[in-house]
Protein backbone atom coordinates (compact mmCIF):
# COMPACT_ATOMS: atom_id res chain seq x y z
CA UNK A 1 0.00 0.00 0.00
CA UNK A 2 1.50 3.29 -1.24
CA UNK A 3 1.61 6.16 1.36
CA UNK A 4 -0.29 8.96 0.01
CA UNK A 5 0.63 11.71 2.18
CA UNK A 6 4.83 11.18 0.83
CA UNK A 7 3.46 11.32 -2.80
CA UNK A 8 0.85 14.44 -1.76
CA UNK A 9 4.20 15.54 -0.51
CA UNK A 10 6.60 15.41 -3.12
CA UNK A 11 5.10 14.96 -6.02
CA UNK A 12 2.61 18.02 -5.75
CA UNK A 13 3.27 20.64 -3.12
CA UNK A 14 6.45 22.37 -4.33
CA UNK A 15 8.36 25.88 -3.84
CA UNK A 16 8.10 28.14 -7.33
CA UNK A 17 9.40 31.31 -8.49
CA UNK A 18 8.57 33.55 -11.40
CA UNK A 19 9.38 36.81 -12.34
CA UNK A 20 7.23 40.13 -12.41
CA UNK A 21 7.66 44.06 -12.06
CA UNK A 22 11.45 43.52 -11.68
CA UNK A 23 10.93 41.55 -8.72
CA UNK A 24 11.00 37.82 -8.40
CA UNK A 25 7.92 36.13 -6.08
CA UNK A 26 8.99 33.11 -4.53
CA UNK A 27 5.93 31.31 -3.27
CA UNK A 28 4.82 27.28 -2.12
CA UNK A 29 2.80 25.88 -4.57
CA UNK A 30 -0.30 23.65 -3.41
CA UNK A 31 -2.04 22.78 -6.57
CA UNK A 32 -4.61 20.58 -4.36
CA UNK A 33 -6.15 23.43 -2.32
CA UNK A 34 -8.29 26.26 -4.31
CA UNK A 35 -7.20 28.40 -6.75
CA UNK A 36 -7.68 31.81 -4.48
CA UNK A 37 -5.14 29.53 -1.68
CA UNK A 38 -3.01 27.89 -4.29
CA UNK A 39 0.25 29.70 -3.11
CA UNK A 40 1.70 31.06 0.35
CA UNK A 41 4.74 33.12 0.79
CA UNK A 42 7.46 31.37 2.96
CA UNK A 43 6.84 32.24 6.86
CA UNK A 44 10.57 31.44 7.82
CA UNK A 45 13.88 32.47 7.25
CA UNK A 46 15.26 31.00 4.25
CA UNK A 47 18.31 31.66 1.91
CA UNK A 48 17.78 32.36 -1.90
CA UNK A 49 20.79 31.65 -4.15
CA UNK A 50 19.97 33.51 -7.66
CA UNK A 51 22.20 31.75 -10.48
CA UNK A 52 21.63 34.13 -13.55
CA UNK A 53 23.32 36.29 -16.56
CA UNK A 54 24.26 39.56 -16.36
CA UNK A 55 25.37 42.90 -17.57
CA UNK A 56 29.00 43.81 -17.20
CA UNK A 57 29.27 46.78 -14.69
CA UNK A 58 29.08 50.26 -16.10
CA UNK A 59 32.18 52.26 -16.51
CA UNK A 60 31.61 55.31 -14.59
CA UNK A 61 31.09 59.31 -15.92
CA UNK A 62 33.69 61.85 -14.96
CA UNK A 63 31.49 63.54 -13.17
CA UNK A 64 30.86 60.42 -11.00
CA UNK A 65 32.95 59.98 -7.52
CA UNK A 66 34.58 56.91 -8.42
CA UNK A 67 35.86 58.16 -11.76
CA UNK A 68 39.11 56.24 -12.60
CA UNK A 69 40.84 56.30 -16.38
CA UNK A 70 42.37 53.25 -15.19
CA UNK A 71 39.10 50.96 -15.17
CA UNK A 72 38.53 48.10 -17.31
CA UNK A 73 35.62 46.16 -18.46
CA UNK A 74 34.49 42.94 -16.66
CA UNK A 75 34.40 41.02 -20.11
CA UNK A 76 37.82 39.21 -20.95
CA UNK A 77 40.23 41.19 -22.61
CA UNK A 78 40.10 39.89 -26.07
CA UNK A 79 36.60 41.39 -26.04
CA UNK A 80 37.60 44.80 -25.21
CA UNK A 81 38.68 45.81 -29.20
CA UNK A 82 35.10 44.83 -30.12
CA UNK A 83 33.27 47.47 -27.35
CA UNK A 84 35.73 50.23 -29.33
CA UNK A 85 34.53 48.98 -32.19
CA UNK A 86 30.80 49.77 -31.39
CA UNK A 87 31.29 52.76 -29.92
CA UNK A 88 33.33 54.03 -33.19
CA UNK A 89 30.23 52.73 -34.96
CA UNK A 90 27.71 55.01 -33.00
CA UNK A 91 29.40 57.48 -33.11
CA UNK A 92 29.41 57.48 -36.99
CA UNK A 93 25.96 57.38 -36.86
CA UNK A 94 25.53 60.77 -35.28
CA UNK A 95 26.80 62.13 -38.32
CA UNK A 96 24.47 61.62 -41.37
CA UNK A 97 27.74 62.26 -44.20
CA UNK A 98 29.89 59.62 -42.88
CA UNK A 99 26.82 56.67 -41.89
CA UNK A 100 28.70 54.30 -44.22
CA UNK A 101 32.00 54.07 -42.12
CA UNK A 102 29.56 53.14 -38.95
CA UNK A 103 28.66 49.98 -41.45
CA UNK A 104 32.40 48.51 -41.21
CA UNK A 105 32.58 49.10 -37.39
CA UNK A 106 29.21 47.17 -37.12
CA UNK A 107 30.45 43.94 -38.80
CA UNK A 108 33.26 43.89 -36.41
CA UNK A 109 31.26 44.59 -33.85
CA UNK A 110 29.19 41.37 -35.57
CA UNK A 111 31.97 39.36 -35.58
CA UNK A 112 32.78 40.11 -31.80
CA UNK A 113 29.41 39.04 -31.17
CA UNK A 114 30.02 35.91 -33.12
CA UNK A 115 33.32 34.92 -31.26
CA UNK A 116 31.65 35.79 -27.73
CA UNK A 117 29.01 32.91 -28.15
CA UNK A 118 31.44 30.69 -29.17
CA UNK A 119 33.63 31.43 -26.26
CA UNK A 120 31.20 31.19 -24.22
CA UNK A 121 29.68 27.67 -25.23
CA UNK A 122 33.13 26.37 -24.68
CA UNK A 123 32.86 27.22 -21.58
CA UNK A 124 36.65 27.72 -21.03
CA UNK A 125 37.40 24.23 -21.53
CA UNK A 126 38.57 22.59 -24.71
CA UNK A 127 38.26 18.85 -25.75
CA UNK A 128 35.28 16.26 -24.70
CA UNK A 129 32.73 17.39 -23.25
CA UNK A 130 30.38 15.57 -20.72
CA UNK A 131 26.84 16.46 -21.15
CA UNK A 132 24.35 16.27 -18.10
CA UNK A 133 21.01 14.86 -18.51
CA UNK A 134 18.31 16.69 -16.81
CA UNK A 135 14.58 16.11 -15.70
CA UNK A 136 15.99 12.18 -15.26
CA UNK B 1 42.24 47.64 -22.00
CA UNK B 2 41.89 50.48 -19.62
CA UNK B 3 39.02 52.96 -20.26
CA UNK B 4 41.98 55.36 -20.94
CA UNK B 5 43.23 53.40 -23.72
CA UNK B 6 39.59 52.50 -25.30
CA UNK B 7 38.45 56.47 -25.30
CA UNK B 8 41.94 57.70 -27.15
CA UNK B 9 40.89 54.54 -29.75
CA UNK B 10 37.21 56.18 -30.30
CA UNK B 11 38.55 59.79 -30.29
CA UNK B 12 41.17 58.87 -33.01
CA UNK B 13 37.49 58.52 -35.17
CA UNK B 14 35.71 60.93 -33.46
CA UNK B 15 38.06 64.10 -31.66
CA UNK B 16 34.84 65.94 -31.35
CA UNK B 17 33.21 63.41 -29.02
CA UNK B 18 33.26 64.44 -25.33
CA UNK B 19 34.40 61.53 -22.72
CA UNK B 20 31.48 61.29 -20.95
CA UNK B 21 29.63 60.77 -23.98
CA UNK B 22 32.42 58.31 -25.42
CA UNK B 23 31.79 56.64 -21.76
CA UNK B 24 27.98 56.38 -22.23
CA UNK B 25 28.37 55.12 -25.72
CA UNK B 26 31.08 52.16 -24.31
CA UNK B 27 28.47 51.45 -21.45
CA UNK B 28 25.76 51.02 -24.46
CA UNK B 29 27.99 48.67 -26.19
CA UNK B 30 28.76 46.72 -23.22
CA UNK B 31 24.87 45.88 -22.39
CA UNK B 32 24.81 44.65 -26.08
CA UNK B 33 27.62 42.90 -26.17
CA UNK B 34 26.41 41.38 -22.66
CA UNK B 35 23.04 41.08 -23.59
CA UNK B 36 23.35 39.13 -27.00
CA UNK B 37 26.29 36.86 -25.75
CA UNK B 38 25.11 36.06 -22.52
CA UNK B 39 29.01 35.67 -21.31
CA UNK B 40 28.65 36.93 -17.74
CA UNK B 41 27.52 34.81 -14.65
CA UNK B 42 27.01 35.54 -11.65
CA UNK B 43 25.27 34.25 -8.44
CA UNK B 44 23.43 36.17 -5.82
CA UNK B 45 22.06 35.07 -2.27
CA UNK B 46 19.71 36.67 0.32
CA UNK B 47 17.29 35.74 2.88
CA UNK B 48 13.65 35.50 2.81
CA UNK B 49 11.49 37.82 5.01
CA UNK B 50 8.49 35.95 6.56
CA UNK B 51 5.12 36.26 4.50
CA UNK B 52 6.98 38.43 1.87
CA UNK B 53 6.68 37.17 -1.88
CA UNK B 54 8.58 39.55 -3.77
CA UNK B 55 12.33 40.89 -3.95
CA UNK B 56 13.84 43.18 -6.15
CA UNK B 57 16.12 42.34 -8.93
CA UNK B 58 18.89 44.11 -9.88
CA UNK B 59 19.00 46.04 -12.77
CA UNK B 60 22.16 44.28 -14.16
CA UNK B 61 20.82 40.60 -14.10
CA UNK B 62 19.79 39.75 -17.73
CA UNK B 63 18.19 36.27 -17.50
CA UNK B 64 17.84 34.08 -14.50
CA UNK B 65 19.06 30.40 -14.99
CA UNK B 66 17.80 29.09 -12.19
CA UNK B 67 16.74 29.65 -8.36
CA UNK B 68 18.07 27.40 -5.02
CA UNK B 69 16.54 27.66 -1.60
CA UNK B 70 18.31 27.00 1.68
CA UNK B 71 16.68 26.00 4.49
CA UNK B 72 17.72 26.30 8.24
CA UNK B 73 19.61 22.81 8.51
CA UNK B 74 21.38 23.76 5.18
CA UNK B 75 19.52 21.08 2.83
CA UNK B 76 19.54 23.19 -0.87
CA UNK B 77 17.44 22.15 -3.12
CA UNK B 78 16.55 23.75 -6.80
CA UNK B 79 13.51 25.35 -6.71
CA UNK B 80 11.02 24.84 -10.25
CA UNK B 81 10.04 27.63 -12.43
CA UNK B 82 6.67 28.64 -12.31
CA UNK B 83 4.96 29.13 -16.14
CA UNK B 84 3.25 32.41 -16.21
CA UNK B 85 2.29 33.58 -12.52
CA UNK B 86 -0.10 32.71 -9.96
CA UNK B 87 -3.98 33.54 -10.70
CA UNK B 88 -4.54 35.26 -7.36
CA UNK B 89 -1.75 38.48 -6.88
CA UNK B 90 -0.52 39.07 -3.82
CA UNK B 91 1.47 42.32 -3.72
CA UNK B 92 3.78 41.75 -0.57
Amino acid sequence: MPSYNTIYHKQTKQYVWWTERDSIGIALMDPLTSVKNRFSSIDEVQTITIFYHKKADHFNTLDSAQSAMTEQSELPTQFHQYLVDKTIQLGYELKPDEINKAMYFERKFEKGIKEGKAFKNRGRVTGMRTVIQHGM
Amino acid sequence: MKLQQMIDLVQKHHPDLGVNEIIHLLNQASDEFCSRTLMLDEATQFSTVANQRYYGLKESIIEIKSVDKTDSDGNTQEIARLVGRPEYRDLT
